[in-house]
């Protein structure tokens, strides 16, 4: 590992060291291109493969066979030359006016710095996707990938009891890690019926062949959480989490088919630490957005996904995208993306070498063609049913986290503005995305407010703006070089 | 076919309040918007309500200055709308006029700031200059280096977020019709009035409808306005750009500017500072052409300059973030004068468009609704009149 000037020129820069930038990196270091690799992460993996700080070291930090290509893939590109940028921000992309190319622009620590490249691949992942309910900012109320985090980055419980709910399988997998690790896992509820998991399967029975593996670790993952004890709920909700300072209870309430139900008798409450939710994801598309790549969106799949040729180059030329920002999809598919991504550049680059990668790219076709029906089924199986947000989120209920905007400010703008017809509107009278997070987190639930007013359909829909800086930079990163203002 | 007493092209802070003043008088308003009420310039701006001549006023001699001073009497009458707008609109849009500094830090500015106070003076607008002594009692969040600095009371700003929407309701409730989604797309003289053909997003039918008048409130778009009735006008589109912070503490309760720089400060309601002053962005291209209608693209050197200077002024920002940097594209004329007024060779055709719409909008609002009901103005508003260029429109003229 090198630490590098600022300002240098690579062929290749990468955002994101997960599954799909180690991928590309891979090919890419391998035909001897210049590549660099940032990551806000202070160690590459991505999110799946979020590794114990080097001060621990412990020999099976990924328990389960899934992992293994994986890990396998970073052991490979660690021993590359290619250089780490870690614990660094990108803030932006630009295209070079005249010629090709781009410059990025970084933040680390509180240095501003940049970069230039020939071709960027942005592989920037995805994060949970919230959603408002009374009690959803209470401390101790986590997306149950946060609780994973922890639990994976510094080997520790994140908190003795815990509850799961949400739609997605993905809490299975959590809350066995959980439960592995010491934690007493009280219940783990999913808004979907029994039926809906057994009929997902059963409509597509080769995915039991094609993905035995992930069905083993679920089966594997069920069989530890049924011998702790833990219960599980289908057609349950959150109903509110409570406690004063810190999360104490969390109800759970019935739901119907459409994900509706009131709040009632039949409600069930645990005393619980942590409470781990699990709603799906959204896409990390916002880098490429400001870059100019034109998006799509596809809220099953995570939002605003990315435009892509099948060599993995967004509507921006030289701009390449791969993993989760191309729809969730799972790390298995990001890292064949990766490896098309690192193709595609290779050989728009013309590297020496590439005719031999022929074998690799088919392997990766394939791989990413089975990958995407299985998160077809995945995707279809976790989507949120159709009146569960609005049987969850009550006037009260915190839409957007940063500006403290609830469900029932944006109502009423709706109602006094009968012509607003999009976020950006929204946003402008609600304040909905102006905070820390620049609508990362809400959007989803402020386009979802536009659509069940009937304001606009899903296909009209437009995102938030996407500018230079994409996360928050401290004022003083800010060199104070022009003093005069004179420069227009 | 419908008919109405005016048109109004555009859903900005001009065409809303044009529409609410007309509406008022009793006129029969429909307003066309092609995108959302608000969505360009009028809820992108920095929102300050500057009244004293700014920096890109000053920065090209005094010659230049004493032409440019001639927008101050439109200032005055501005000042006045402001005052009393919260209560005749019914809103909250936060305003604040609780003063404006125009800091000097250089000995250039300060001489800018002595020869413009004398300017200001002359047009009955009483900014006051303040020595170094003075700002550290009235404004202890200065920077050190900061010489002298012209204060006028009436200064402040307002939120750009509200305004607008503030005036849209108030219009309908006096009867203004506001359609959005609904482009002009062709005005043709018939009679005393006009044929306005409009297209109506997303099904993009075609709606034709006669009116008595046309007011061109299209902002950055007026020429392409102008053009819908076979007019030239020349306003130039200038892509901006604004930077905030996150929320703080109230501790700025000014509005500041610099006298020889690009920069204005402020802090609004919410808490965020807001960084802007004139620095440009750059607009993006569709095939190869630049596109006024594309958000236009930030530029990191200008934000960086544009900050630099704000923590000059006010070092205390060092220890806040940027959240967000924005652009948007104001609408102006190469006098910087606005264009207000009746086109002389095509009547019943009126433009309010201008530099500094946001202070100056609601006075060019009002002032052109005066004069479309009544054919006249108290305020004499003939130096702004659009018969500046009827050596080109002469030419133009369809009758
Ligand atoms: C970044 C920035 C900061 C600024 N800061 C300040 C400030 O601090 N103080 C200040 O006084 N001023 C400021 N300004 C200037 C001010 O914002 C503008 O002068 C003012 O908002 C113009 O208002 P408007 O209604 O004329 O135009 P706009 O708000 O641009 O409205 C024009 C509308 O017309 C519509 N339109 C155009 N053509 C058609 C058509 N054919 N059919 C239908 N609709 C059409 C457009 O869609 C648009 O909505 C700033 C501007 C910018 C961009």
């Amino acid at each position: 590992m090198t630490q590098i000037p600022e300002s240098r020129a690579y062929d290749v820069v990468i955002v994101g060291a997960g599954p799909a930038g180690l991928a590309a990196a891979e090919v890419l270091a391998g035909l001897g291109a210049s590549v660099a690799i940032i990551d806000e992460q202070a160690r590459a993996g991505g999110q799946i493969m979020r590794q114990p700080p080097r001060s621990f070291i412990i020999r099976r930090w990924l328990p389960g066979g899934l992992y293994g290509a994986l890990k396998a893939l970073l052991r490979r590109v660690e021993t590359q030359e290619v250089t780490w940028l870690f614990s660094t921000t990108v803030l932006g992309i630009e295209p070079a006016e005249a010629a090709s190319g781009f410059e990025i622009s970084t933040l680390s620590g509180n240095t501003l710095g940049s970069v230039k490249a020939k071709r960027v691949l942005v592989a920037a992942g995805c994060h949970e996707r919230p959603v408002p309910f009374p009690g959803s900012l209470l401390p101790g109320v986590m997306g149950a990938g946060a609780l994973q985090g922890w639990l994976k980055g510094q080997q520790m419980l994140a908190g003795e009891t815990v509850l799961f709910s949400g739609t997605h399988p993905f809490m299975l997998l959590v809350a066995s890690q959980m439960i592995a690790a010491g934690a007493s896992v009280k219940a783990v509820a999913f808004a979907q019926s029994r039926r809906d998991f057994l009929f997902g399967v059963l409509r597509r029975p080769l995915i039991l062949l094609t993905h035995w593996r992930v069905f083993l670790t679920a089966a594997h993952s069920l069989w530890r959480i049924r011998r702790a004890g833990t219960r599980i709920f289908f057609r349950h909700r959150v109903n509110a989490a409570e406690g004063s300072a810190q999360l104490s209870e969390v109800s759970l309430t019935p739901v119907d088919h459409r994900g509706s139900g009131t709040a009632g008798a039949e409600d069930k409450r645990f005393t619980v630490d942590r409470l781990g939710l699990c709603y799906g994801f959204q896409v990390s598309s916002e880098l490429a957005r400001q870059a100019g790549a034109k998006v799509r969106w596809l809220e099953a799949a995570g939002g605003w996904i990315v435009d892509h040729s099948a060599a993995m180059e967004s509507s921006l030329s030289g701009l390449y995208v791969a993993g989760e920002i191309t729809g969730m999809a799972g790390a298995d598919a990001s890292r064949h993306e990766g490896t098309l991504a690192g193709l595609g550049m290779a050989s728009s680059l013309s590297l020496n070498g590439i005719g031999k990668l022929s074998r690799v790219g088919a392997r990766a076709r394939r791989g990413l063609a089975r990958e995407k029906r299985f998160a077809a089924y995945l995707n279809r199986l976790s989507a949120l049913p159709p009146g569960l947000l609005g049987a969850m989120a009550t006037e009260d209920s915190i839409l957007c986290r940063c500006e403290k905007v609830t469900c029932k400010t944006v109502r009423e703008i709706l109602a006094t503005h009968p012509e607003v017809t999009s976020p950006n509107a929204l946003k402008l009278l609600s304040r909905v995305g102006m905070g820390f997070c620049q609508g990362r987190l809400c959007y989803a639930n402020a386009a979802a407010s536009l659509i069940a007013a009937g304001r606009v359909s899903p296909e009209n829909l437009q995102p938030f703006e996407a500018r230079w800086p994409v996360r928050p930079v401290p004022v003083s990163a800010i060199p104070a070089t022009i003093s005069d203002g004179r420069c227009t | 076919m419908k008919s109405y007493d005016a048109l109004v092209i555009g859903g900005g802070l001009t065409g809303c309040a044009s529409a609410y003043y007309l509406a008022k008088r009793g006129s029969s308003v429909l307003l066309a918007e092609r995108n959302e009420i608000n969505s360009l310039a009028s809820g992108q701006n920095a929102g300050s309500l500057h009244f004293q001549l700014e920096h890109r006023l000053l920065q090209h001699g005094s010659d230049k200055g004493g032409e440019f001073a001639r927008i101050l009497p439109l200032n005055a009458f501005a000042i006045q709308l402001w005052q009393t707008l919260e209560s005749e609109l019914r809103a909250d849009l936060e305003i604040t006029m609780d003063g404006g500094l125009m800091l000097a830090v250089t000995d250039a500015e300060v001489a800018l700031l002595k020869q413009k106070n004398a300017l200001e003076r002359s047009f009955g607008i009483d900014s006051e200059l303040l020595t170094a002594a003075e700002l550290r009692k009235l404004a202890p969040y200065l920077g050190e280096d900061v010489q002298m600095a012209s204060y006028l009371a009436e200064e402040g700003h307002a939120n750009p977020r509200l305004v607008t929407p503030a005036y849209a309701r108030a219009a309908k409730r006096h009867g203004a019709i506001l359609k959005t989604g609904c482009e002009v797309v062709l005005l043709k003289p018939e009679g005393t009035g006009w044929i306005a053909q409009l297209r109506n997003s997303p099904g993009e039918e075609i709606e034709t409808v006669r009116i008595g008048m046309v007011l061109n409130a299209a902002g950055a778009f007026a020429a392409e306005a102008g053009r819908l009735a076979h007019l030239h006008l020349p306003v130039f589109p200038l892509p901006l750009t604004m930077s905030v912070t996150e929320r703080t503490k109230a501790f700025l309760p000014h509005l500041l500017q610099r006298a020889g720089a690009k920069l204005s400060l402020k802090q609004v309601a919410a808490g965020n500072v807001l960084i802007g002053g004139g620095w440009s962005s750059r607009f993006e291209r569709s095939n190869g052409v630049p596109d006024y209608r594309r958000r236009p693209r930030a530029q990191l050197d200008k934000i960086v300059g544009n900050i630099a200077l704000a923590t000059k002024a006010v070092p205390a920002l060092a220890a806040l973030h940027i959240l967000r940097c924005w652009t948007g594209t104001v609408g102006v004329t190469h006098d910087e004068l606005p264009l207000l007024g009746e086109v002389p060779q095509s009547p019943g055709y009126f433009v309010a468009v201008g530099g500094s719409g946001f202070t100056l909008g609601p006075a060019y609002a009002a002032l052109i609704a005066e004069l479309m009901v009544t054919r006249r103005t108290e305020h004499d508003i003939s130096i702004y009149s659009p018969a500046r260029f009827d050596h080109i429109n002469n030419f133009m003229a369809s009758a």
